[in-house]
Parts: C-alpha cells; structure tokens; sequence
C-alpha cells in the first residue's frame, strides 16, 4: 500500500512547474489598448488631483476683454470662454466636479445594486419578487426622465443631480449581479460550502461576490464612463452644478451658443468628456481580461 | 487489491424510508403540478469503516440520495440516524457539528473549488467555520493535509485553474478531510477524470480509509469502479434500491433482472469470454407519473401480470445480506433458493 501511495505522489507532482503569477499591473501592461486607457484615465485624474497645485489662473475669473479669444492666445493657452474665463484652468477644475460627482455615483449605485442584486438573487422567494419588481419599475421609466423626475423632486443642485444618476443606474448593477448570483448560487462550490457549514454571509461573500467581482469591476468602470456623460448632460441642463462653479457639462452648454464663432469653447469640454470616457471604457475591458485567473499565464 | 477483511460490522449511519420529492409544474398557465419521485421510500445501513457502493443510470436519484444525507438538501419524509443522531431534525448548533462528521467530495473537480480561492484558502476554509485551531496551527494542518493527499505544500498557493484534475479531486478530498469526518460521501469521485487517473483517486480513497477509518459512502454508474471498492454494492433504478448485496455475492450472483442487465454490460477483459447481453427495450418511466406495480416494468423482459399492479414488490432478502426488489425470482432463477 505504501509502494502505490508513494508512485501516487510521484504522479501527482509531475505536473508542469508553472511560473509565478504576474501583479495586475504586469498582466494589465500587456494589453496595449487598456494601457492607452488607463493613461487617458490617468491624465483626467491629475488633473482633477493637480488644480489647486498648478499655476493656473482663476477659473472664474471673469474678463470680458478677452472673451472668447483663440486657442494660443499668450495667457490664455487654450483661449477663454464667452466671459473671458481661462479655458484650460477652468477645464482643470472641472475635472475635479465630473469626476467626482461620477465616481461617486457610481459607487453609490454599485453599492446598493450589488447588495440588492446577492440578496435577490440568493434567497429568491419573496424578496426577490418585491427586489426584482422594484427594479423593474426603475427601469420602465426612461433613463433620463427619471433622473430629471428625482431632480424635480428634490431640486437642482450638485448633490441631488449626483443621488439622481446614482438611483437610475441601480438597476444596471442589480440586474447584473443577480443574474451572476443565480447562476452562481447553483455551483457545487456553493454546495461545498454550505456542505461544511458556511452561513449565508460567508457564501454571499466569499463564493458568489468574489467570483462576480471581475463583472463587477467590469460594470463599474464602463458605468464610471456612463456616470460622466450622464453628469456632464445633467450640467448641461443646468439641473447638476449651479454657477459659477462648473464642470464639463457646464462648460459644454455656454459654448454652445458661440459653436461658429469660437467652437473651442464647446469642443475642448466635449473631447475632454469623449476622451475620459474612452478612457474608463478601454481599461473596464482590459481589467476583465487581467482579473479573471482563467486568463493569466495564457 | 483492497483488504475487505477485519471490517467492523455496527452501522454508523441507518436511512430508513427515505423520500425527497421535487414538485413539478406543467407549466405557467396550467395550475396543476405534481412530484417528480427523486429517492422514494429508500432504506439501508452502513457500517462503520465500510464502503458501500450505490449505483445506477444517471437520474435515477442516487446523488439526491448523496445530498440528502449530507444534508445539502432537505428531505420529503423518513429517517436518517447517524450514529445516533437523528440528521434530519436537528438545531443550528448540531447541525454544524453533524457537517464535521459528514462531508462530500463531488464528481467536477473543477466546479466544485471556488475559482478564487488558493488550494490553501479551499482547505482552511472548513477549519475556518468551525473555529479550529489558530492561524499557525490551521496553516500546519493544510499542509498534513496536502500531504496525505499526494500534494506538495509548496502548491499551497496556487489556484485550482493551475492544477490538473487529478490533483484537484486531490484538493477536494483535502477539504472534505480537513475536518476529521467519520462518513464520506463520495458522489462520483472519478468520473471526471481519466483512466488512468481514476485508479489514482480510488487506491487514494482506499488507503485513506484504511489509514484514518472513514466509512463511505460511494455513488457511481460506473460497476467496474465499483465492484474495485465497495464492500457492499446497492442498485437504484427509478429512486427505489432494487437490489442490496454483498460486494461479491452481488457480481457473482445478481439476482434482479436490472442488475444482471447492467452486469452482462460491463466489458470484460478477456476478449474470448462470450457473453450475453442483456439489452433493455422500452422507457424509462416518468418519475413524476409513475405507473402501478413495479416500476422496472416497461423494460423488463421477466414481467408477470403481477408486476404490472398495485402494489410495488418489497426489498426482500433472499439470503442473508442479500435483498432484491422482485416479484419474479423464482421464474428468473429456478434452481436457486429463495424465500
């Protein structure tokens, strides 16, 4: 008997020598296309990060002697807006409004969602029906004028437009996560768990989150590049940030009105939204490939 | 060869009229639905340190049967007691604490290790829940555990993606270790897996029971696998056990017009032993509409007047330790004494 478990070893440790895992980042910098991504992702956040530190002009300050003057003008490097405002500075400090306002957003509606979407999708019955009907009800209205319908209710403002975009993308998240819980809640790693004991926390958690995250973090960046549109056109309304603090949005609805006359007032916002967004979507697709371990090594 | 000697005879675990029943609709509209009879009415014993062999075509209620008792799904109706706890009813507290004591290893080595977790994380998990140990006392344990199995522990690291199949049953049967339970229920421990692998796990499974006295629980379709590990061999056909027997007394002399059926089915491995085989016409009845009398009926070529009513024939012994559920044996087996 000793001989037999003895050649079993043998056998079972003949197996390739396989190398050791790369970082997130290694594999990451593989992907050329992701890597161009997270470098547009990276350039929005410094310079949402960098505003308060760079020498730029003050982003409100109004000069109507300069106004709407050309891309180069000495001063004013990417020209000035219909009441003169420095354009890059105030590009820079709209940064930091998008981004938050969409990075928080996102994250309140990915929070809620996913809780929602693990608990209907893991215990069904009752509580998914009243979830899943829920979200349902969220999801027959139109996007947008259920975002406009919140902000009614609770009037303009930065915050309430931010609460506004979150609810509506709620349900993007919960329809997510409970189609994977209930695909995963099947699997016999689930019925192992349960079979030495783990409560529904541990199987919540441990089994079906953990294994939903590259989804998740998936959805999550491509909802972040969502997020910013979505802000963005609520400023542009006027319903998000009020003045004179602005975002991109803002900046994109006052060029608007001198779109021939000087259309760098409204497309240097514009390719600042389209980029950023490209962005999140380009590393949203490159972060799915480098999470799931099934792809590493390959 | 495995030693069947010396094999303590008291039962550990005792299932007496075992039923789970799913229910079924015919569909959205309709209101009607019915049960779809997935174990009905089973009954057996195993013994302490025994491996006893359930087999049967796939659907015919054996992993039910598995899960059941391992209480990864409730039960219809009946008894199971293990040891002497009655595991059907019982609180949160001793629940868990039946868990230790039953555990499962499953027939997808890949399906059922969490993807995400290392083979470390996969076989302290157990130890985990159960609150056992410290964190260093934990680490040392999967590392014996790794060990017992034919695993290095410097693969503690990996992912079950970065191992082969045979070493991640290995794995499984680790984690199923881990907690020291006394019954194993191995659900198709090797069907997943070659060959040549197979016989890998099963001299495995058998020196583990062996080294730290394990009883199992071993559920296949596979008799040749089988007939290598039980000391006892159980037939299910339609979630009933039509047949019970002793592991030798049951491939020399099957007495159940299904068993002979499967057995003339096993390859042989001499090619110039002729056979007959036995091949079965008609179709499996539905289990969720079961027809009146036996319910082998529609494919047997033995059937009476008799097996087509009410009501079904009992498992009866027809020599010590041997029981079979037919009406007919005296006609299929003349010769041979029956009570």
């Amino acid at each position: 008997m000793s001989d037999i478990s003895a050649k079993q070893s043998e056998l079972a440790e003949a197996a390739p020598d396989i190398p050791a895992r790369q970082s997130l980042f290694a594999r990451l910098r593989k992907n050329r296309l992701s890597l161009f991504g997270g470098f547009l992702v990276l350039i929005s956040v410094f310079m949402a990060l960098s505003a308060p530190y760079l020498p730029l002009q003050d982003p409100n300050a109004v000069d109507t002697s300069v106004r709407l003057s050309a891309i180069g003008t000495p001063g004013h490097l990417l020209g000035t807006d219909e009441l003169g405002r420095d354009i890059m500075s105030r590009l820079f400090w709209g940064a930091r409004i998008t981004l938050t306002v969409s990075l928080a957003a996102t994250l309140i509606a990915m929070i809620t969602g996913t809780i929602l979407g693990l608990v209907s999708g893991y215990f069904l019955g009752w509580t998914d029906t009243v979830i899943s009907r829920g979200v349902d009800v969220l999801m027959a209205f139109p996007y947008f004028l259920l975002a406009l319908t919140v902000i009614a209710i609770l009037g303009p403002g930065l915050l309430n437009g931010m609460l506004a975009i979150a609810l509506v993308n709620v349900p993007f998240f919960a329809r997510i996560i409970r189609g994977s819980t209930l695909s995963l809640r099947e699997s016999d790693f689930v019925l192992a768990a349960k079979g030495m004991g783990a409560g529904h926390t541990r199987i919540l958690f441990r089994h079906i989150l953990l294994n939903s995250l590259s989804t998740l973090v998936v959805a999550t960046t491509i909802n972040l590049g969502f997020m910013i549109t979505a802000a963005a056109a609520l400023s542009f309304l006027g319903l998000g940030v009020q003045p004179p603090t602005s975002d991109w949005g803002t900046m994109l609805a006052s060029g608007r009105q001198y779109l021939s006359a000087a259309p760098h007032t409204s497309y240097l916002p514009g390719l600042a939204i389209f980029l950023t967004v490209l962005g999140f979507n380009l590393l949203g697709d490159g972060l799915r490939d480098a999470l799931d371990p099934r792809m590493r090594d390959s | 060869m495995i030693d069947r000697t010396d094999k303590p005879t008291a039962p550990i675990l005792q299932v007496r009229d075992l039923k789970r029943f799913f229910s079924v609709s015919d569909g959205l509209l309709s209101g009607t639905s019915g049960e779809l009879r997935a174990v009905d009415g089973v009954t057996f014993d195993i013994k302490a340190g025994e491996t006893l062999g359930l087999v049967g075509e796939s659907g015919c209620g054996k992993s039910t049967l598995g899960r059941v008792i391992a209480r990864l799904m409730p039960a219809t109706s009946g008894e199971v007691m293990f040891e002497d706890r009655d595991i059907l009813n019982l609180d949160h507290r001793t629940l868990l604490a039946l868990r230790a004591d039953i555990q499962s290893v499953f027939q997808d080595p890949f399906a059922s290790l969490n993807p995400r977790m290392t083979a470390f994380a996969l076989i302290q998990e157990p130890l985990i829940i159960h609150k056992v140990g410290t964190r260093e006392t934990r680490r040392a344990k999967v590392h014996d555990l790794l060990r017992t199995v034919g695993l290095r522990p410097e693969f503690a690291d990996r992912y079950p993606h970065e191992f082969s199949g045979g070493q991640r049953q290995r794995i499984g049967i680790a984690r199923a270790l881990a907690l020291e339970p006394k019954l194993l229920i191995l659900d198709e421990p090797v069907s997943a897996l070659d060959v040549s692998i197979q016989a890998q796990i099963i001299n495995l499974l058998a020196e583990l029971q062996d080294r730290l006295n394990l009883t199992y629980l071993f559920i296949s379709h596979d008799l040749g696998v089988i007939q290598h590990v039980a000391d006892r061999v159980a037939v299910m056909y339609m979630g009933q056990i039509v047949e019970l027997a002793d592991n030798e007394e049951f491939y020399a002399n099957p007495r159940h017009p299904y068993s002979m059926a499967l057995l003339s089915a096993l390859p042989l491995p001499d090619p110039h032993i002729a056979r007959d085989r036995i091949l079965l016409h008609g179709d499996l009845p539905d289990l969720a509409n079961l027809p009146d009398g036996c319910r082998f009926q529609s494919r047997c070529a033995h059937v009476s007047a008799r097996c087509r009513k009410s009501p079904e024939p009992p498992l009866a012994a027809v020599s010590p330790g041997h029981l079979v559920r037919c009406w007919n044996l005296a006609d299929i087996h003349p010769g041979a004494d029956t009570d």
